[in-house]
């Protein structure tokens, strides 16, 4: 499921936690070189500076390419405008598995735009479309949320599909009756404080290499959920 | 409470000296309360009882000669920041008549020359304070506000003066140039970016201009437009991921 090579995915977590005992005085410098070598990385992840600059260039070039396409499509743009968001929705979703399957794009800024444009895209195309009810962009985005978490293992699609799920509850159950009103806040804190326990355990198995699911994916959902019941309440 | 914390930090903060950093975790958060209490009582004092009159700039000259002095004596980087902050309020103020001011019209030759020469400055004071060996862990808060002071008056002063842009691009590249070499000499892929991202910002302008002054400014101009933010912002990403790599090598 998960876009990134699976294998550099746990040498980088590998390499990050030898870091950390590095720092902690627990691993030489000696150790900390030889464990490069013994866990390579193929990805390419730029500095955190280069990577903002990535990002605000892959979002210009984006937009001025919808921009482009948008006048090709002039004469009948009020009628194809929403077909037309979320075929470039798709393109960008193509370009996204592009670069990370042959160029090796890593927390690049190049794949965090394009998985935010593409995200963008798909649902302004569907609103364009026709009219979509607020607990319908709701499941659409969790839909589409949680498909690009768990693809691409990002920590703010994570928090944005927590979020989603919750608003989903919010608009399905609280119309439901006067009851159902009153009980909606409590409704909510349940199934954010499944979701803490849940990944929490999940987390705990993944640190003892039960799973063996690549860390990064549980590190930023556990991180997510230890937010939310804050943010709930 | 202003004059309790300083009360607390002139007793019990570590003392004064020119060189090296004083490190102390508790005192900087009591310091950073007492300069934040110190400019909201400025604040108010102005508001409530006119303490100053019209003398704006003397009301915002007081708290930044408190707040460098703060800043060096008990060697603080928050309180070096706000004092920097404060100056360029100063500087703005003190070349604006009262009159824009209170028209809240900031569109004005004065204060982008001002801002120019006070990004100058703070680079020139960075360069001072680094070469001299006097608080050198201040010189990146004197580089840092004083390149994008610099860059901003530039690009405002490339919007303004229509006739003269092409002059303010040139100064501009030279800015840029600047803080390339900076960013090779130092590693930092901070400089880099934000040298390159403001060129960046300048050169569309320009390209703009140039395809909106020309005789044909119909449909063609657009795609052209397009194509040239799509190919420029392409070949950008290709120069700072060379860069990212020969940053990294050195």
């Amino acid at each position: 499921m998960i876009a990134y090579n699976r294998t550099w995915l746990d040498n980088l977590a590998a390499r990050d936690a030898i870091k950390d005992a590095f720092y902690a005085n627990a691993v030489s410098a000696a150790e900390k070189e030889a464990a490069e070598t013994i866990f390579p990385v193929g990805f390419y992840s730029p500095n955190f500076f280069i990577r903002i600059g990535l990002f605000i260039l892959t979002v210009v070039i984006a937009c001025f390419s919808l921009g482009l396409f948008s006048l090709i499509f002039l004469d009948s743009i009020e009628r194809s405008i929403g077909g037309l968001t979320i075929f470039f929705g798709l393109l960008s979703y193509g370009a996204l598995e592009f670069f990370i399957h042959t160029k090796y794009h890593y927390r690049s800024g190049v794949d965090d735009a394009l998985l935010w444009i593409t995200g963008i895209c798909i649902i302004a195309g569907i609103n364009l479309l026709g009219d979509i009810s607020s607990s319908g962009n709701a499941l659409i985005i969790f839909v589409l949320a949680t498909y690009f978490f768990l693809r691409f293992t990002d920590m703010l699609m994570s928090a944005i599909a927590g979020l989603a799920l919750l608003a989903v509850v919010f608009f399905y159950y609280s119309p439901l009756g006067s009851t159902a009103k009153a009980t909606t806040p409590f409704l909510l804190m349940g199934i954010a404080a499944f979701m803490y326990f849940f990944i929490k355990k999940q987390c705990i198995k993944t640190a003892t290499g039960i799973t063996g699911i690549a860390a990064p994916f549980w590190r930023s959902l556990c991180l997510f959920v230890f937010m939310l019941p804050l943010i709930i309440m | 409470m202003c004059r309790k914390f300083f009360l607390l930090l002139q007793k019990k903060a570590p003392l004064f000296k020119f060189k090296g950093f004083i490190a102390r975790f508790f005192f900087d958060y009591i310091l950073l309360l007492g300069c934040l209490t110190f400019i909201t009582f400025v604040g108010y004092l102005q508001f409530q009882y006119n303490v100053f009159g019209n003398r704006f700039g003397l009301a915002t000259f007081i708290p930044m000669l408190v707040l460098f002095f703060t800043a060096y004596y008990f060697d603080h980087l928050g309180v070096h920041s706000m004092a920097i902050t404060t100056l360029a309020a100063w500087a703005g103020i003190a070349v604006t008549p009262a009159r824009i001011l209170q028209k809240n019209d900031f569109n004005s030759e004065t204060i982008i020359i001002t801002g120019f020469l006070l990004g100058l400055c703070l680079i020139a004071a960075g360069y001072f304070s680094a070469s001299k060996k006097i608080k050198q862990h201040f010189e990146f808060t004197y580089s840092n506000f004083g390149t994008h002071i610099l860059f901003i008056s530039t690009l405002a002063g490339m919007f303004h003066f229509e006739t003269i842009y092409l002059l303010w691009f040139l100064v501009l590249g030279g800015i840029c140039y600047f803080v390339y070499r900076k960013a090779i000499a130092e590693r930092s892929f901070y400089y880099l970016l934000t040298g390159s991202l403001y060129l960046y910002t300048g050169l569309s302008y320009c390209i703009i201009r140039l395809i909106f002054d020309s005789a044909d400014t119909g449909i063609g101009s657009i795609y052209g437009l397009c194509l040239y933010f799509i190919l420029s912002a392409t070949g950008l990403i290709f120069f700072l991921i060379r860069m990212n790599k020969k940053i990294k090598n050195l």
